[in-house]
């Protein structure tokens, strides 16, 4: 998996959107990726033996050549997956309209109407315009999130009948709206809830990276499992490709440092690179108790139902401080 | 070169407790070390500005049972941190301040 950027440009301003780093920490650069580096970046995903073409930003769909590109990805024989807010120039939503279900799929963030962002009347007409090819993801920023709109959003919307939801994590610097680990267990339990809601209505949920086993009880789980939810519990390399041609583990995690996109580099040798910077700092988790629970998996970041490997590292990492102290000993004390 | 001699955390240094133990981490070099018992309390000790003096009387009072004892793990492990990069000595007053993460910690 790797996701390519396609704009550096958004228009909506979410609080808790993590590329903040990125694109704050960034030198002043284009906006947009270049159609002819498109084809680097298509070359790359061969070479990688990935067959989609994950498209985001910023809001990907506001690129100029939009469309262009995804012909260029289609002409690849790549599906293209799109990550978008929704507010979707006319010209983008048509080109992703021709596209059947095989070829393309599109999962919309949208936020809670009482959030005050305007757009959601856009994001249902694109919704309704896409149909099954559109999934709804929502990002949950606070303990007492209100999902249950997405149910009836995508009943009228005629949409893909499932909601992937995430947490909204730190960038390291945190300086966006982000959940605190000591929210989890009330956040989990709202879940639950919302999943019972969603299956009666006949729409599954699915988790985004960053979850924890311990956000739920052993019975919330067999819960989540009875309504057919795809739960995990996952923190990897997601190989975030930037419009300069360098490529971050994720965006939260955006100042661990990028690697350059090289003609001879590939994921796997990306993600290894990423995952040997890391693994020093998997060895905690977003919990000081993470190192004595029996679920904390060994440290690579995959993980199985049983095994969590501790939340999202850039919590993780955020929990790391360097004190530069000193201790001042006369030389008669001291045997150094 | 008669001054006293200066112990500092490395600069590449980061550590975060966990339940049972202090974890560091050598961010340049990605080596990692678990301190537990007295180890682990040193480390707290240091980091609080303890004195020499106060971490040998406590370190006596909770592990070690006469002073020279808790002079002596305290002499070591000061050694073995220094031979494994974790603190450096120096005899200048000079300190390195600030966060070798930058901005908000990292």
């Amino acid at each position: 998996m790797a996701n390519l950027t396609l704009s550096a440009l958004c228009n909506q301003s979410c609080a808790y959107c993590f590329t903040r780093d990125h694109l704050g920490d960034a030198e002043p650069g284009p906006s947009f990726l270049e159609p002819g580096d498109f084809e680097a970046r298509l070359d790359f995903l061969d070479r990688s033996g990935i067959d989609q073409a994950r498209l985001l930003g910023g809001e990907p769909t506001l690129h100029p050549q939009f469309a262009a590109l995804v012909e260029q990805a289609r002409a690849r024989h790549k599906k293209v997956v799109v990550f978008t807010n929704g507010l979707m120039p006319e010209g983008s939503l048509t080109c992703l309209e021709r596209l059947d279900g095989t070829e393309c799929s599109v999962l919309m963030n949208v936020n809670e109407p009482e959030d005050g962002q305007s757009g959601l009347e856009r994001q249902r007409t694109v919704l309704r315009r896409l149909g099954e090819k559109a999934q709804l993801g929502f990002n949950i920023y606070r303990s007492d999130f209100q999902p249950g709109f997405l149910v009836s959003l995508i009943a009228e919307a005629r949409c893909k009948p499932a909601i992937r939801l995430g947490l909204a994590q730190p960038c390291l610097s945190g300086d966006n709206r982000h959940i605190q680990p000591n929210q989890y267990v009330a956040i989990g339990a709202r879940v639950v809830r919302f999943a019972r809601v969603a299956a009666d209505a006949g729409v599954t949920v699915e988790f985004d990276c960053g979850f924890t086993r311990c956000m739920f009880s052993d019975q919330d789980l067999e819960t989540l499992k009875t309504l057919g939810a795809d739960v995990g519990w996952r923190c990897n390399p997601i190989l975030d490709v930037s419009i300069e041609g360098r490529v971050i583990h994720c965006y939260p995690l955006s100042r661990l440092g990028s690697l350059p996109l090289t003609p001879e580099t590939d994921a796997p040798a990306l993600r290894n690179a990423f995952e040997t910077r890391t693994r020093p700092f998997r060895q905690a988790g977003v919990f000081q108790e993470c190192s004595i629970c029996p679920f904390k998996a060994s440290g690579d970041g995959t993980s199985s139902l049983e095994k969590c490997p501790g939340g999202c590292l850039a919590v993780t990492i955020r929990r790391f401080r360097h004190t530069p102290f000193s201790l001042i000993v006369p030389r008669h004390e001291a045997r150094a | 070169m008669n001054g006293p001699l200066v112990y500092q955390c490395s600069p590449a240094i980061v550590w975060a407790q966990d339940a049972d133990r202090v974890l560091l981490i050598d961010r340049d070099t990605g080596q990692s070390w678990a301190l537990r018992d007295a180890e682990a309390m040193l480390w707290d000790w240091l980091r609080g500005g303890y004195t020499r003096d106060k971490m040998v009387q406590m370190l006596s009072l909770a592990c070690s049972p006469s002073v020279e004892d808790a002079e002596r793990t305290l002499d070591g492990v000061l050694e073995n941190w220094r031979e494994a990069g974790i603190i450096h000595v120096s005899e200048s007053h000079v300190l390195s301040e600030g966060s070798a993460f930058g901005k908000a910690g990292f």
